[in-house]
Parts: C-alpha cells; sequence; structure tokens
C-alpha cells in the first residue's frame, strides 16, 4: 500500500475511469428508463387499440319493436363477437319529423352474449301507438344503436298492402278520381256519386322492387258493380267495369291514349299515379255511367257497394320478361 | 493534479445526473400526456333541444376521468363551466341558451385537446 500511495502517479488516471464509469452507468439507466417508458407507452396503444377493436366488435341491433298497453317492448340482438352490455335506453316520441317527448336515460344494466336476443320493455310516458318512437339503446364501450319505430298503419291511411313489386297505400291521397263534376282535381274515390261521368282512377302505388318497373297498357282497373234489386235489395249478378290504363297526362276533360306501351315507368323506391278511365286498351274514350248496374232500379235512391281489383301487367326496366298481378284492392260506395 | 480530475469529475456527474434527471421529468411527462390523451374516449350519447335549453349527453368510455372545457354550438361555446365526468359514467350537461330552430354543429372539446364533432338538427 504505502508504495502505491508514495507513488501516485496514476491516480489522476484511475479517478478519471470511475467518473468516466459512472457518468456511463447514468447514460445507461438513462436509456434503459427510457426504453421501459416507451414499453409502457406501447401498452396503452396497445390497450386503446384493443378497445377500439373490441367497439368495433360490438356489432347489436334492435329489432320488432311493438306497443302494447302502455308498455314499448324490443328486442336486441348481438350480432357482433365480443358480449354487450347494454347501460342507457332512450326513447323519443314524434309527431311526424319533430320530437316531441324525450325520455331518458333510462338505466339499464344487460349483458348480451354474441349471437343471444334479449327482450326489453319500457315504459314511457303518454305512449301512443299512433305516434313514431325513436329507440336509442347505448352500450358501455359507447355504440349507440337507433331504431325508428312507425306504427304499423300510418296515420289518416288505412295501411299499405305489399303485392310483389308494389306498395298500395290506403289514403285520401292515394285513391283518387277526376269526373265529370271535378275533371281536374281530384277527390278520394272511397265514395263516389253513381252520376258521375268520365270517371278517371288516379291510384298512386310504390315500387318497392330494387329496379325500375315499366307498366304495360293491358293493365286496369276492374269495378264489380253488385245488382241493385228494386228497393234497394241486392240483385244476383254483378256488372264488371274495366277502366283501362291511360297516359298520366289525362284529365277528366280528355282521355289520352297510353301510347307507346310501357311508357310509364317507376324508379326504384319511388311513387307513381296511375290513371285509369280508358273503355277499351289504348282507347280514349271513356265508360257511361260506369259505378251504375246493367239495371237502373235503385241508382236514384240507394247507396251501392262496389269492390275492385287491380290488375297490373309490367316489366323490370331493361328486360323481356313480362309479369301480370291481380291485386284485391278498395272497395267503394256508390251514392245515389 | 487528482484534485483537479476530482473536480472535473464531480462537475461532470453533477452535470450528467442534473441534465438527465430534467430529461427524465420531461420524458416522463411527454409519455404521461401522450398516455391520458390516449387513454381518453368519449362519445356525445345524446343531445336533446327543449324549449330554452339543450342537455348534451356525453359518455365516459375511456380508461382515465375527462374534464369537458368546451361545447361549440356552430363555433360558440355555450358552456358555462368545465365538467368532470368519471370513468364509465355518462353525464347530462344542461345548457341554458334560447335557440332557434335549424342544424348545429357541435364540438366537444376536453380539456387534453380532445374533440368529437356531430350534427344535430333541433327537431330530434
Amino acid at each position: 500500500m504505502k508504495p502505491f500511495i508514495k507513488n501516485r502517479r496514476g491516480l489522476s488516471t484511475v479517478i478519471g475511469a470511475i467518473f468516466s464509469v459512472v457518468v456511463f452507468l447514468a447514460g445507461f439507466s438513462f436509456i434503459l428508463w427510457e426504453v421501459t417508458q416507451y414499453d409502457t407507452h406501447a401498452q396503452v396503444i396497445n390497450e386503446r387499440n384493443r378497445l377500439d377493436q373490441d367497439k368495433k366488435n360490438e356489432i347489436i341491433e334492435i329489432l320488432d319493436p311493438y306497443i302494447e298497453d302502455t308498455e314499448l317492448s324490443f328486442s336486441v340482438t348481438n350480432k357482433g363477437s365480443v358480449t354487450a352490455h347494454i347501460v342507457n335506453i332512450w326513447i323519443t316520441k314524434y309527431n311526424g319529423t319533430t320530437a316531441i317527448l324525450h325520455t331518458g336515460p333510462i338505466s339499464n344494466s344487460t349483458y348480451i352474449n354474441p349471437g343471444s336476443t334479449v327482450m326489453f320493455t319500457e315504459t314511457p310516458p303518454s305512449l301512443d301507438p299512433e305516434k313514431t318512437y325513436l329507440i336509442k339503446v347505448v352500450t358501455e364501450r359507447g355504440n349507440v344503436v337507433t331504431k325508428m319505430f312507425e306504427p304499423a298503419v300510418a296515420p289518416g291511411t288505412g295501411g299499405d298492402i305489399n303485392a310483389g313489386p308494389f306498395v298500395l297505400i290506403f289514403s285520401d291521397t292515394s285513391f283518387q278520381y277526376t269526373s265529370n263534376n271535378n275533371p281536374t282535381v281530384p277527390q278520394v274515390a272511397f265514395e263516389i256519386d253513381n252520376d258521375r261521368t268520365n270517371i278517371l282512377f288516379w291510384i298512386k302505388i310504390q315500387n318497392q322492387a330494387g329496379k325500375a318497373i315499366r307498366i304495360c297498357n293491358q293493365s286496369f282497373f276492374l269495378v264489380e258493380v253488385r245488382e241493385l234489386g228494386s228497393g234497394g235489395a241486392p240483385g244476383n249478378t254483378e256488372d264488371e267495369r274495366y277502366f283501362h290504363i291511360t297516359n298520366s297526362t289525362s284529365t277528366s276533360s280528355s282521355l289520352v291514349a297510353y301510347n307507346p306501351d310501357y311508357n310509364q315507368m317507376i324508379a326504384s323506391g319511388e311513387t307513381a299515379i296511375l290513371k285509369f278511365g280508358a273503355s277499351s286498351v289504348g282507347g280514349t274514350g271513356f265508360l257511361s255511367y260506369p259505378l251504375r248496374n246493367g239495371g237502373t232500379a235503385g241508382h236514384e235512391t240507394y247507396a251501392n257497394l262496389l269492390w275492385t281489383f287491380l290488375v297490373i301487367f309490367w316489366k323490370y326496366e331493361g328486360e323481356g320478361n313480362r309479369f301480370g298481378q291481380t291485386i284485391t284492392y278498395t272497395a267503394i260506395r256508390a251514392t245515389p | 493534479m487528482v484534485a483537479a480530475v476530482v473536480a472535473v469529475g464531480l462537475s461532470v456527474v453533477a452535470w450528467t445526473a442534473s441534465t438527465f434527471s430534467s430529461q427524465q421529468q420531461q420524458t416522463s411527462a411527454f409519455f404521461s400526456d401522450r398516455s391520458q390523451i390516449i387513454q381518453e374516449n368519449f362519445v356525445i350519447e345524446d343531445v336533446w333541444f327543449y324549449t330554452g335549453g339543450v342537455n348534451v349527453t356525453l359518455r365516459n368510455v375511456g380508461t382515465v376521468g375527462m374534464t369537458v372545457a368546451a361545447i361549440d354550438f356552430n363555433g360558440t361555446n355555450r358552456l358555462a363551466a368545465a365538467q368532470s365526468i368519471l370513468i364509465g359514467e355518462a353525464k347530462t350537461i344542461t345548457i341554458t341558451w334560447t335557440w332557434t330552430s335549424g342544424y348545429y354543429y357541435i364540438v366537444v372539446a376536453s380539456a387534453r385537446g380532445q374533440q368529437i364533432r356531430e350534427f344535430y338538427s333541433t327537431w330530434g
């Protein structure tokens, strides 16, 4: 030891080396610490990605809403691959397209396994089956799913008939007529005076097919006029009145022939008014007193009940196949 | 000579410790901020326009608590005071304001700077 202490040559080098090692170790540990920080941060990113992925995989759908008494019921189906946790429900009442009453949040805690369906029943205030409701379901992951629930029969209508690619709506604006008395302004056709002439029916239909449809000139509106016996008693026969399709520009002052054939097109999802009034296919003449039965008994005194069929021949735009449908349609009250 | 080496060495070590410490604090704050921003996640659960006000319901679906700093309607902040929302909680924030009918572009901003933007109509 003594010789070493006596001989201090090289001591400063050793001390310098020690300091260098200390500085190096400090730098190394700082780098290690940063790597740990990066790793922790990467774990946070991974966790967020996992949560986002879970949120994407959570696919729920609201199905089959209906109203019974004071309860609004609906099902929620989990179509995703992760369990959904329903936490809140909102119900909004609409008058037409305007929201008028908002109920929520209605707290809930329901877990729905993948592939499962769970029924929910809520009792929002002032439940009205004639109104439209928006049902909103919120999950713990933040997915918000909605379903608009409209009454099966829209207010002011008698409901719809779905017939093949067509939807026929029973309403005062969907089944109308013009006549000698109202040649240009259509009126509701559920009740018509049997003295009317130049009757032209205006029937609104919707094309619910995924492709445009063209209407053939063979289409007609058939009205069955029940025979009235004397004193208004039903007879034994009936008269069939054929109202053939006319051009859409027709009025009760002037029928325009449905020419060329298939000239009226209804685009997919669109509505159109078909006009029926010609006494023959492609013709321009009206039927005479079409809502009276063959005999004249009773038509000035008694009302009569008529029933109708809508017979449509049609084809899809750009395709060759022709289709024909006979649709049981409305009833008409013919008044004296 | 030895004294000089020790003095320089101590100075270097002190500088290193100070620099690394400062750097560590900055790095730590950087990662902490970034991590919290990544962990923050919220959605607009519901907006209801009623006469004289609007209810905005927000849900914190993140893994950290959050503070709502602003709720803009067509560019104007209508939030009177910042609102905290805990993890997993939904909070309905009532905004007193006489709105006019129409569409509003709603921007909800958190204190950390996250934003959600949605269009809402006043008729539901």
